[in-house]
């Protein structure tokens, strides 16, 4: 079945101006999107670039826009999309573009960063592994599944006009060990988090929900590190009062 | 720009404060509803409104949702402006504004609710 991409296309190194290139390929209904641009490049057109790695949703490297929605292209049929029509890929938005799909996830990675993603135990270690109950590990279960694609900061509003802002990812990373029960860092992490380019400038919009590849409930998540941050502050309240 | 530069401490006290008036705001709101248009029998009139409004009580907790209601809303105003106005001087000179409009109103809210008495 004949089907057309239309793919969004910039080189700026070369002084080319952002435009859509369309491409006609036959394909199948069970191949991914990634097989479809493969297709593209191998044997169309060797100049267009984007980024893969696993090709099978565990690295996060091939997150882009698929006909409106950002999701891995290693993850989407085109049996998942709709029957007829072009489909159209753009990079990630709210990111700088580097060439064609690629985009510059540096400063992603910066915020990333930000929250000290390391765990952090300065106890002995034990002689086997720091034992966790299965209701501690059921707490971050979601969280450790994020594979930092970039899909949710990249659909974020708040993200595209706001830079001072941490962005769902960096959150979720945060969440990830502030609820970590062999964790000891989660005070520091609050009051990393407590600044005005934390979770309060999260207003629920929801869109890094509905894009996760994962399914991770993201807000959900920001949410409860909105009220941990207040119980932490009135945990300090109640110890220095005493 | 570097994401570190962009770090100013706080954050928790305005969330928490916003949360707390629009909890007092609805409680107020629907007493307020309750008492205007249910409590008592017939239209609304002047006459009814102006009664109440001269009581000492309903000027206390009319003077309590204007401080509710001007606090919510202008820290609302403050969230807007911090996060669409990047350029730091305008910001600043903005929320100078913002508050300073906040403590007008509210003064003159104050000040009309207190003085307020029936002629007849
Ligand atoms: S939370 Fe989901 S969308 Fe966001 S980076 Fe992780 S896997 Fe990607
Ligand atoms: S290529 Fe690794 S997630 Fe798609």
């Amino acid at each position: 079945m004949e089907r057309c991409f239309k793919i969004f296309r910039f080189d700026p190194e070369n002084g080319s101006v952002p435009l859509y290139r369309e491409y006609r390929i036959d394909v199948q209904p069970d191949w991914r999107i990634l097989d479809c641009i493969h297709e593209i490049k191998w044997k169309l057109d060797g100049t267009l670039s984007f980024r893969r790695s696993c090709a099978h949703g565990v690295c996060g490297s091939d997150a882009m826009m698929i006909n409106g929605k950002n999701r891995l292209a290693c993850r989407t049929l085109v049996r998942d999309l709709k029957k007829r029509g072009v489909i159209r890929i753009d990079p990630l938005k709210g990111f700088p573009v580097i060439k064609d799909l690629i985009v510059d996830s540096d400063a992603f990675f910066e915020r990333n960063e930000a929250v000290k993603p390391w765990f952090v135990n300065n106890d002995r270690p034990p002689e086997k592994e720091r034992l966790q109950s299965p209701e501690e590990r059921d707490r971050i279960d979601e969280p450790t599944k994020c594979i930092l694609c970039g899909s949710c900061t990249s659909a974020c509003p708040t993200y595209w006009y706001d830079k001072a802002y941490l962005g769902p990812a960096a959150l979720l990373k945060a969440h990830r060990f502030i609820f970590d029960s062999r964790d000891q860092a989660g005070e520091e992490r609050l009051e990393i988090l407590n600044d005005l380019t934390g979770p309060y400038k999260c207003h629920t919009i929801f869109n890094c929900v509905e894009t996760c590849p994962k399914e991770i409930n993201v807000t959900g998540a920001i949410a409860e590190l909105k009220m941990e941050i207040l119980r932490s502050r009135l945990r300090k309240k109640s110890k220095s009062g005493r | 720009m570097a994401f570190v530069d962009a770090r100013r401490p706080g954050g928790i006290l305005l969330w928490f404060l916003q949360r707390l008036t629009a909890a007092g705001l609805l409680i107020l709101l629907l007493t307020h509803f309750y008492f205007l248009h249910y409590f008592q029998e017939g239209f609304v009139t002047y006459r009814k409104v102006a009664v109440r409004l001269a009581s000492p009580y309903w000027k206390i907790f009319d003077i309590l949702f204007l401080t509710l209601a001007i606090f919510h809303g202008f820290n609302g105003f403050q969230t807007v402006v911090l996060e669409y106005v990047h350029r730091e001087k305008l910001q600043r000179m903005l929320l100078i504004l913002l508050w300073t409009v906040a403590l007008v109103f509210f003064m003159i809210g104050v000040y009309s609710i207190a003085v307020f008495t029936i002629q007849s």
